[in-house]
């Protein structure tokens, strides 16, 4: 898991949880108070009802009461014989607007009297909703009962139902009545009937009517939150890319170094904080491996450098044995190279032939000056000695395992090699004799028939040519010589820039 | 006395009492003067002796009420008036009423020392006559 992608979570977690938390309270709380409002609304409508309601009661109780005192409850001992009691009771029950009856019995449940007229005479069955005791005006002890039947229908004119919201009864026992319809999911506020304390008015409303207010702003409310989250990721992500920016920047520039090896680029960032001193702190360390480098650069170029004019000078001394010029090292070894990119060595190699070819010469500071320069030919015995310097130039050189040295001792080994085998000191041939020989065989006698030696004179270039037309394929390795050829002004350019200047004095 | 009492026998056999006042058969009561009744019925005494005594009247213009008030309280029906309204002052009600001579006897039966009147006609071995008019 990258650092940005670590940094963007630890945001989101940061910033989304507390987020998260305030809007699902702010949520709930709404809700709470949606349900406080609804049901103190429900509250007051269902106080306002069940006091009605109880005012009836009250109201019914008490024209019993009256009714009870009044002189005609005398009639009692005549059993009411002139139905003056009933029709009182009648008169009252339809005054009352009431559904039920009202009842007068004897104490032992005999009924004298009723709004009903045909339960005269019988024995009272039903449960009274409210009961009072009729007195005389002369007896201390009851003379009756009044009871009313009062069926929770009476209440029904007192509930205002709708759709959504409705009023029912509850009985102590847990039934129900009155209730027009049941409600999959509502609010309920109850309230027990002061003058009835056995029965309870339960004002009932539908949920989905009560959190209309919820239901219609939820979806808003849930892209609202879906926005804020989204505006928090956002966030989270410019913030997270900000910060890491300058670790980027940082760590690109690490990487191009890397790439480039180009050791003086630096990081450029400004600031003041912590990745600020990162950074320089980071300039710092790659200035100095810069500097460190250019030091180590500095030395090798210095160890090539003496390398080289070792290898120089040791051709050199080759050469001055034989009062050869110094020159004619220079131009061998300007002509190798040349031969060589020509042939297709690349230029790293190419230049290292170029140093290595002086050296081809090395092995006749072990040859005799009586034999080396002796002017005029040599006879069996010179000659043989002569032709030990190839040999003697490899023993010298190829103890070393410098590349350059080991090519110089190729080179001083084989450069009197000829490619039909003629050569000497292993006459190989062809592919055999390794292509630095090859070069350094084509440009050495290339520069020695060019130049007057204490033996001859310096042949003209139209006999050269001839010789190397000749040789092509003999001496010297044809493509080398078909290469001579197409790139001729090359060489003589060579030959004009490094001319010995010393050789009229001679 | 007892010769103004045969009177009133014999009255009453000879020309048939219309009326009779009847008492509950429980009562020992047997016998009541007219002075009596009207003290009752005007609230002046509501007792005979140690017996409580409910006076009813009958509702209405009945005329065996006219008779009584004639006969008995001897007050026709304005002086009655008059006299209920000046006793309303002090806290006199007139007697408790029943709508028929039915209704009379039937709580003159069921009220021990509740008086009446009935027509003399009516008058069965349920009730105690004590009075004739």
């Amino acid at each position: 898991m990258s650092f940005k992608l670590k940094t963007i979570l630890l945001f989101l977690a940061v910033s989304l949880i507390p987020y998260a938390l305030t809007m699902f309270l702010v949520g709930n709380s709404f809700r709470q108070e949606l349900y406080d409002a609804v049901t103190q609304e429900m509250n007051t409508q269902l106080h306002l009802s069940v006091e009605r309601i109880d005012q009836h009661l009250l109201t019914l109780h008490n024209d019993m009461a009256f009714l009870a005192k009044s002189d005609i409850m005398n009639d009692v001992y005549t059993k009411d014989l002139d139905r003056r009691i009933s029709n009182a009771l009648l008169s009252k029950k339809n005054d009352l607007k009431m559904v039920g009856d009202f009842y007068l019995t004897d104490p032992h449940g005999m009924i004298i009297a009723s709004s009903d007229f045909n339960t005269i005479g019988k024995t009272n069955r039903f449960k009274s909703f409210l009961s009072v005791n009729v007195y005389s005006t002369f007896s201390t002890q009851p003379i009756g009962i009044l009871h009313v039947r009062y069926p929770v229908e009476n209440f029904k004119r007192f509930f205002s139902n709708t759709q959504q919201r409705h009023y029912y009864i509850q009985h102590a026992d847990g039934t129900t009545s009155l209730r027009p319809s049941l409600f999959q999911d509502s609010l309920k506020v109850s309230k027990t009937l002061k003058n009835a304390p056995d029965l309870t008015v339960v004002l009932e409303e539908k949920k989905e009517f009560a959190y209309r207010l919820l239901y219609k702003y939820e979806l808003w409310f849930i892209l609202f939150l879906l926005g804020g989250a989204v505006f928090i990721a956002l966030a989270a992500y410019f913030i997270a890319t900000h910060l890491i920016k300058p670790i980027m920047t940082l760590s690109n520039t690490a990487k191009k170094i890397t790439r480039t090896r180009d050791y003086t680029q630096q990081v450029h960032i400004k600031r003041d904080d912590e990745i600020g001193e990162l950074s320089r702190s980071f300039n710092t360390m790659i200035s100095g491996m810069d500097h460190a480098l250019n030091e180590i650069t500095d030395l090798n170029q210095e160890i090539e450098e003496t390398q080289r004019e070792v290898v120089f000078t040791m051709g050199s001394i080759g050469e001055s044995r034989s009062k050869e010029t110094g020159n004619h090292v220079k131009r061998v070894a300007e002509y190798s190279k040349l031969l060589a990119l020509y042939y297709g060595l690349d230029e790293e190699e190419a230049e290292m032939l170029k140093q290595a070819s002086p050296m081809h010469d090395i092995g006749k500071v072990a040859i005799p000056d009586a034999v080396l320069n002796k002017p005029g030919r040599f006879d069996e015995e010179e000659r043989r000695i002569m032709d030990t310097h190839a040999l003697l130039g490899y023993e010298m050189l190829k103890h070393s395992r410098r590349t350059l040295l080991q090519a110089a001792a190729i080179v001083a080994y084989e450069h009197h090699e000829k490619y039909d085998g003629s050569g000497y000191p292993r006459k190989l041939s062809g592919e055999a004799i390794h292509i630095y020989g090859r070069i350094t065989a084509l440009a050495d006698v290339f520069d020695a028939l060019g130049s007057d030696r204490v033996y001859k004179r310096a042949w003209d270039d139209e006999k050269i040519f001839t010789l190397f037309k000749e040789e092509r394929g003999k001496h010297f390795d044809p493509q080398l010589i078909d290469i001579f050829f197409e790139h001729l002004e090359e060489f003589l350019t060579i030959r004009e820039t490094f001319k010995d200047t010393h050789e009229a004095q001679e | 006395m007892k010769k103004l009492l045969i009177f009133y026998f014999l009255y009453g056999s000879l020309f048939g009492a219309e009326y009779s006042i009847i008492i509950s058969k429980k009562i020992t009561l047997s016998e009541i003067t007219s002075q009596q009744i009207r003290d009752l019925f005007l609230m002046k005494r509501h007792a005979i002796g140690n017996q409580k005594i409910i006076p009813l009247n009958l509702l209405g213009q009945d005329p065996s009420r006219i008779t009584f008030e004639n006969e008995i309280l001897k007050m026709d029906r304005d002086r009655l008036n008059t006299y209920w309204v000046k006793q309303h002052f002090q806290g006199l009600t007139p007697p408790i009423t029943q709508p028929s001579h039915e209704s009379i006897k039937a709580f003159v039966q069921n009220v021990e020392g509740a008086i009446g009147y009935i027509p003399s006609s009516m008058v069965d071995s349920s009730v105690k006559v004590i009075y004739e008019f």
